[in-house]
């Protein structure tokens, strides 16, 4: 068994050579890291910042659990309840080895050469409380780089409420292990300063009738990816990614999503909702793969984007790749401006422009927080991320 | 008695082509006047012109409400200024439920009157009895604005805005189309249920039919953006048996 510091080394040696991911990689594209991020961070604190002050989800729900990672380090734990432990990744060099067997982003050897914290969560049974895992970074100059494996054993269910914040550089690699029949909710709040550079990658794998939802909002941030790859290894197992981006002046914004139906009688779901102003920049890439023995798969993709200014610009890229020969998978892409004829549908019922407005984006928004209807104090959490949309939207007016 | 609504002169344009060659008419608190007119006779853009929609240049003549010019007002404003029209399709819009809509619209037109604002409580007893009236269920309150509704419900749903907004004068747009005859008397009912001293209304048609459930005061001929004739009730009784033919022959001549 390789050693985990060998890993280490081995992924600093590849990350000297090769940098960080540029255009020279397809699934990169779009988002060209090795012009915007500096070739190597110097930077990273070793200290906990004491008294910072954390917007988070749950600052409402009384019985939540929390994590919270400042500047890529894990503070103080509370008592966990049964079901729920936490370890050090360090211990588990098979854990790294065995996500990164066949997959090879360079951001995956980036995350390793710098990481700070890696943790593995085990959940053995239903967890009822909900989750937060916070990450928040106290300056630009700091940078966080984290890497969490979950494993849901048989039967076990979570709901998980991730949420970054501030400043800096964010790195997060997530790797999800769902056994059978297990169910994670899964909620990706994205609202850091519009300096930060977030690249979260989510890698879900999936055993026979495990459910994985997914619900990711991003509403801010200078330069983000949001990636999330799902295997589905047996049959029954099911994926739903739902994703509302809204960004505004220069940011830039990369959702990708690579759905891997490995297995036959599997499901899936995408759905992404764009909303784009000034020069804001939004890029959609979902990949749906339906491997040769995978009959019966049902997969669908939609994205949808909706341009509030002329300079924004909006990149889409469905694919779909299907080797099996019983399946029903559909993808579908709009883009599009507000309508202008519910616009004045609004106006002539004495509703002002702006909040008219408002109210069409909010509409625009809301089948994804829909979404959230079956999570852990999921009214709650509908109603906290539809006023920070709100809160987006009058500042973005 | 001045009028409730003047419309003098008016000449409008869409995409420099002249739609209104002069219309003028005039409606009084309490009075409810039907125009009729064929297809493309401009019945749909004096609807608009009147509600202040984008792409509908005056050009010439102007629009009073209660004495206060249109031209150049908003929609929003003409909303709180008491203008109402029930849109010919009223537009869905996903996400957005009707209940929030119509709370949001309520409260931004009593702001804009310099009204207090209803608390959500109320709001809903106030909405609920109105609903009630129009054999709208809770349910359709619920749904996303018109989305999924029938044809009927939309018309319903279209009376209904009318009235929460208690506007001083509303603008039917064809609000006919579409409705099989029970969906039609149901409609019918609602407006007549809102007929008032205060309040005007102009009901906008091609066809004689509702105004057999909404009786006018007086009856209008549109055709080729004039009004060519005006006249009582029985006005449109003889248009059925006789048709367009003769006004529109008029007006080419």
């Amino acid at each position: 068994m390789t050693s985990f510091n060998h890993m280490q080394q081995e992924a600093k040696e590849i990350f000297a050579a090769n940098g960080w991911p540029n255009k020279r990689n397809e699934d990169w594209h779009y988002t060209d890291l090795s012009a915007r991020l500096p070739s190597s961070f110097q930077n990273q604190s070793l200290e906990l910042s004491e008294d910072v002050r954390l917007d988070k989800l749950t600052c409402d729900i009384e019985d939540a659990l929390q994590l919270d990672f400042i500047n890529g380090l894990l503070t103080e734990v509370e008592e966990l309840p049964d079901g729920l432990e936490i370890s050090a990744l360090i211990d588990h060099p098979e854990l790294v080895q065995q996500s990164d067997e066949d997959v090879t982003d360079p951001l995956l050897y980036a995350n390793l050469a710098h990481l700070e914290t890696g943790i593995v969560i085990d959940v053995s049974q239903v967890i009822e409380e909900p989750m937060e895992i916070h990450f928040h970074n106290t300056s630009s100059e700091e940078a966080s780089f984290v890497r969490i494996v979950f494993r849901l054993a048989e039967g076990a269910s979570l709901t998980l409420l991730e949420s970054h914040s501030g400043w800096g550089h964010t790195q997060l690699v997530s790797d999800v292990y769902q056994h059978e029949d297990s169910m994670l909710r899964h909620l990706r709040l994205h609202q850091a300063e519009d300096t930060q550079v977030s690249l979260l990658l989510n890698r879900v794998s999936l055993d026979a009738r495990a459910q994985y939802h997914n619900v990711a909002i991003s509403l801010s941030g200078g330069l983000g990816r949001l990636e999330t790859r799902v295997t589905f290894n047996a049959p029954g197992s099911h994926a739903g990614l739902a994703t509302a981006l809204l960004s505004r002046g220069k940011q830039h914004i990369d959702i990708t999503t690579r759905l891997n139906h490995l297995s036959a009688d599997t499901t899936s779901d995408t759905v992404a909702r764009t909303i784009l102003d000034d020069e804001a920049c939004g890029i959609f890439q979902g990949k749906v793969i339906v491997h040769q023995d995978a009959q019966r798969v049902e997969a669908t993709q939609k994205s949808d984007a909706l341009m509030l200014s002329a300079d924004a610009m909006m990149n889409v890229k469905p694919e779909l790749e299907i080797y099996a020969d019983d399946v029903a998978c559909a993808h579908g892409s709009a883009i599009g401006e507000i309508d202008h004829e519910a616009l004045f549908f609004l106006r002539s019922r004495g509703i002002g422009e702006e909040a008219a407005r408002i109210m069409l984006v909010e509409g625009f928004v809301s089948e994804i927080l829909g979404r959230l209807d079956d999570f852990a104090a999921g009214a709650v959490l509908q109603e906290n991320l539809l006023k920070r949309v709100a809160t987006f939207l009058k500042k973005s007016a | 008695m001045s009028a409730l609504l003047e419309i003098k002169n008016l000449h409008v344009s869409v995409a420099d082509t002249e739609i209104l060659k002069g219309l003028s008419l005039s409606v009084s608190a309490g009075e409810v006047h039907a125009i009729m007119g064929p297809n493309g006779s401009g019945k749909s853009t004096l609807s608009y012109v009147l509600a202040g929609r984008d792409g509908y240049e005056i050009t010439n003549g102007d629009i009073l409400l209660n004495g206060v010019s249109l031209k150049g007002m908003n929609p929003e404003d003409r909303a709180i200024a008491g203008l109402f029209l029930a849109f010919q399709y009223p537009l869905e819009i996903p996400g957005v439920t009707n209940m929030t809509f119509l709370k949001t619209s309520v409260n931004a037109v009593r702001r804009g009157r310099g009204e207090e604002e209803m608390d959500a409580a109320s709001f809903l007893r106030f909405v609920r009895e109105k609903a009630k009236a129009l054999r709208l269920d809770d349910d359709m309150l619920k749904r996303p604005l018109n989305v999924g509704f029938s044809g009927g419900e939309k018309k319903r749903n279209e009376i209904l805005q009318m009235s929460v907004l208690e506007p001083l004068m509303a603008i039917l747009d064809e609000t006919d189309s579409g409705l099989d005859i029970d969906a039609l008397k149901t409609v019918a009912e609602g407006v007549n249920a809102l007929r008032d001293t205060q309040r005007g209304m102009l009901v906008i048609t091609h066809y004689q039919r509702l105004l057999d459930y909404i009786k006018p005061d007086i009856v209008h001929i549109l055709a080729g953006g004039q009004i060519v004739k005006t006249g009582s009730a029985e006005l449109a009784l003889e248009l059925e048996k006789s048709g367009y033919a003769d006004y529109v022959g008029e007006v080419v001549a």
